[in-house]
């Protein structure tokens, strides 16, 4: 009986603190709210007026910064600003968390045992562009967590630090696709410079037989958005690889990059006996400049046995703005194959392009 | 006579005793439960800043994904919800609304909203379904397809939809449920950390009841005024963010909400689809890739993730949640008996030795054993077989115990998601929580009680339906 009694006590302290914490904790992050917007009403203007000063130097910040009283507060709205800022404002910024020792600390922090100090510490050098920062991020290219891994590789890729290619590469083959697709979307922020690099892994993933597909996935959908010179003839090879899901990826990247004979290949890839490369290949198609014998290649695809082939092929007939792209569907109306013809009057009718065909009388 | 008391004192002391270790064991696996979730919650809390979610909505690498949504009879609001589908933020997705022979003006609506016209569209098959009469496609840019079929019930609609879908991943949703902006994007997360082995990621189901929905989106979260919604609220808490959670970290999860799952197409194909003869088709299938994959010895994940959120009603009347508790209840049931080979066999590994006795002991019998546990303890009071102070402690105990889980789960919700604004409305969810146990509870386990009761006189049919409907407010319209 009395250990009974003494647990009533304890689970009623127990419940009593539970509910105190939630109250306590929405208490205090309200208080918290309301501060933070008290604050940024006060010093975003002084801000604000400092950075848009030609001016201002990073000790005029910094000094501003020393005398606002709110310090965690300057820093998160200096952070917030920086993204917006042009080179001088923001290596003003920069200068300034120089001189208050803040970019010492990051540095520092980046060897925290706690990979969330350490991927904040990275997000915050990379937000300042702070290029004394790109070896110790360099560093954690290799940390055990793949947050601080992805913060570090994107500042370093928005330092323009060309040695974070290779560690990004390998990425694209880790397990995790998270990682992967993240490090595909950094890659193609460094645009031209990394291209080079992504048609040289191409080739030579070319020319093994057994490459990892995903990978190559990634790198042709990579390429496709960074672009580079060389980029179509690389990609074109894939168009024959023996997966038909990475000729698909090859089909769109094609279209994607614009090259001059992007036509003619996909025009190949329209034959490809796999359906989804037909469609990828028809619907690319839509960002090439079209020929007759593409055309012709189009319209024949409207009656594919593959549904989307055929709805592919009409939205690009229909859609492209060469005029005798649309002339070929409305030929297809009168098509005595019924999935021609329905395909054609599917996409007339979704572009409103049906009234136009009336009133032309055809 | 005196053998007769003795005999009922010793089956009432016994059965006491039995239902107190009962008890313990339940409230000692919750607590284990929230030490879990607590545990993922810090961790969820700590990563998603660095989560680039956004960088998920730009990337042409993010899988596409069918969104599944069956309809009979929602006239009233399918062109609002569907029209709320096909603003999801996600890269690539493709709506597929399966009308499964609607007696009312469903497909009316849809084909007129949408401009839907038929196509010969050929279904693979790869799941047997009632006859499909047509299907239809939006005309406009929406990448809407309306399969409109013979009735043949929910999972019947699902396995019709999953077999026109052209994505290799597929999210089920209710046709009266309502998806936050984001909630394709963070489900699909899991996905990509383990795109090998992940094989259906269940999220959050929250009550809508007393928020504001406008133009198919959540505008404003509120509280209802009806008592019933607020228990439910908390007790959707409890079940997703300590329950679904700590099962999650185990490796357990057995039930994926109807109303909000995502799963790889190969795996629910592979395991036979959505089975008919059911009124619990979402966990049976859970239940039944769990024991395919693990037969086949084919590695694999299924988890719950806590912040992509669906909102759905809950019923407001006695006689809706009763149904309603009753089919889950009844669903629980056949799911478990369907897969009995699984109980406490070691060849599935935790499922079998743990998640399956656990969810036969307390979720099936659990309710007949704590109405048993009332009635013993009633007719012990009157035998005067209890001390009353020892009995209205273990109430105090047991009310207590309650109370803690439920406002453990609160405590979870404001650390992580924090989506009830306002002091007010906290002060109301932590005042059900604590009343939960008292009145609420017992309730449910009348009705969970009278499920498992119906499903032993063979009842198989899923009950009527009363919802009164979201209030959908159209929102300002942009020129």
């Amino acid at each position: 009986m009395v250990s009974l009694v003494g647990l009533t006590w304890l689970l009623a302290a127990v419940v009593a603190l539970l509910a105190a914490t939630v109250l306590g904790l929405r208490s205090l992050r309200e208080a918290r709210e309301r501060r933070s917007i008290e604050r940024k009403a006060t010093l975003l203007p002084a801000v604000r007026a400092l950075l848009t000063d030609p001016n201002t130097t990073p000790d005029d910040l910094a000094a501003f910064w020393r005398r606002s009283g709110a310090p965690e507060s300057v820093a998160r709205l200096l952070l917030d600003e920086v993204r917006t800022l042009g080179p001088g404002p923001r290596a003003v910024v920069t200068g300034a968390f120089e001189a208050v020792g803040r970019v010492d600390r990051d540095l520092a922090a980046l060897r925290s045992r706690r990979w969330w100090v350490r991927a904040a510490a990275a997000d915050r050098l990379r937000r300042l562009a702070v290029p004394r920062a790109a070896d110790a991020l360099l560093e954690r290219l290799r940390d055990r967590h793949e947050e601080v891994r992805l913060v570090a590789a994107r500042a370093l890729a928005d330092l323009g630090d060309m040695r974070v290619i290779r560690p990004l590469l390998a990425s694209l083959s880790g397990s995790s696709r998270w990682a992967a697709i993240q490090a595909a979307a950094i890659l193609t922020t460094l645009g031209p410079a990394a291209a080079d690099t992504l048609i040289a892994v191409l080739r030579e993933e070319a020319t093994h037989a057994g490459g990892d597909p995903r990978r190559l996935r990634l790198l042709l959908d990579s390429l496709a958005e960074a672009g580079g010179r060389d980029a179509a003839g690389t990609v074109a090879a894939f168009l024959s690889h023996r997966d038909p899901d990475i000729r698909a990826r090859a089909a769109r990247a094609l279209g994607r990059l614009g090259a001059p004979d992007a036509a003619r290949l996909l025009r190949q890839a329209l034959d490809d006996p796999a359906w989804p490369v037909r469609a990828q290949a028809a619907a690319a198609l839509l960002e090439a400049p079209l020929d007759a014998g593409t055309l012709d290649a189009l319209a024949l695809r409207l009656s594919d046995s593959a549904y989307w082939v055929r709805l592919n092929a009409a939205e690009t007939l229909g859609y492209h703005t060469d005029r005798r792209a649309r002339q070929r569907l409305v030929a297809a109306l009168r098509s005595p194959d019924p999935f021609a013809c329905q395909a054609a009057l599917r996409v007339l009718d979704a572009s409103a392009g049906l009234p136009r065909v009336a009133a032309a009388g055809e | 006579m005196s053998d007769l008391a003795a005999l009922l004192e010793r089956v009432v002391t016994g059965w006491s005793h039995g239902v107190l270790v009962y008890f313990v064991a339940l409230h000692t696996i919750y607590l284990v439960m929230w030490v879990l979730s607590l545990r993922t919650v810090v961790a969820h809390i700590r990563g998603r800043r660095f989560r680039d979610i956004l960088a998920l909505y730009q990337s042409r690498l993010t899988p596409p994904v069918s969104v599944i949504v069956p309809a009979f009879n929602e006239a009233a609001n399918i062109v609002a919800s569907v029209r709320s589908l096909t603003r999801l933020s996600y890269p690539e997705y493709e709506v597929i609304v399966v009308n499964d022979g609607s007696t009312d003006d469903t497909l009316e609506r849809l084909v007129a909203a949408f401009d839907l016209k038929p196509v010969p569209l050929t279904s693979r098959r790869e799941l047997r379904t009632q006859p499909v009469r047509a299907v239809y496609q939006a005309a406009g840019p929406v990448s809407l397809l309306v399969v409109d079929k013979v009735n043949g019930g929910k999972a019947d609609a699902l396995n019709a939809g999953i077999n026109v879908s052209r994505y290799p991943l597929f999210c089920a949703t209710d046709a009266d449920s309502v998806l936050e902006d984001d909630a394709l994007l963070k489900v699909v997360a899991p996905f990509l950390e383990h795109p090998d082995e992940m094989m259906a990621v269940g999220g959050s189901v929250r009550i809508a009841n007393g928020s504001t929905i406008v133009d198919g989106r959540v505008a404003r979260v509120g509280l209802p005024r009806e008592p019933l919604a607020m228990f439910q609220i908390v007790e959707y808490l409890r079940t997703f963010l300590t329950g679904r959670m700590g099962w999650s970290a185990l490796r357990s999860l057995l039930i994926i909400s109807g109303a909000f799952g995502l799963f790889r197409k190969a795996a629910v194909v592979a395991a036979g689809g959505y089975r008919t003869d059911t009124v619990g088709e979402d966990m049976e299938l859970v239940v039944r890739i769990h024991r395919t994959l693990r037969e086949r010895r084919i590695p694999y994940r299924m988890v719950f993730v806590p912040d992509p959120i669906c909102w759905t009603e809950a019923p407001t009347t006695l006689a809706g949640l009763e149904r309603q508790r009753n089919r889950w209840q009844r669903g629980l049931i056949e799911s478990l008996v369907a897969h009995r080979r699984m109980f406490a066999n070691p060849r599935y590994g935790v499922i079998g030795l743990f998640a399956m006795p656990y969810f036969v002991l307390f979720e099936m019998l659990g309710p007949a054993v704590e109405l048993s546990g009332y009635v013993m303890v009633a007719i012990a009071a009157a035998a005067g077989l209890v001390d009353a102070y020892f009995l209205l402690l273990f109430f105090v105990v047991a009310f207590l115990t309650g109370a803690f889980l439920s406002i453990a789960s609160v405590l979870l919700e404001e650390m992580a998601f924090h989506r009830y604004r306002g002091l007010r409305a906290l002060l109301r969810i932590l005042g059900y929580g604590l009343l939960e146990p008292i009145c609420y509870r017992q309730l449910m386990a009348v009705w969970r009680t009278l499920g498992i009761v119906d499903y032993l006189r063979r009842r198989n049919d899923w009950g009527a339906q009363s919802r009164r409907g979201f209030v959908w407010r159209e929102g300002p319209r942009v020129p």
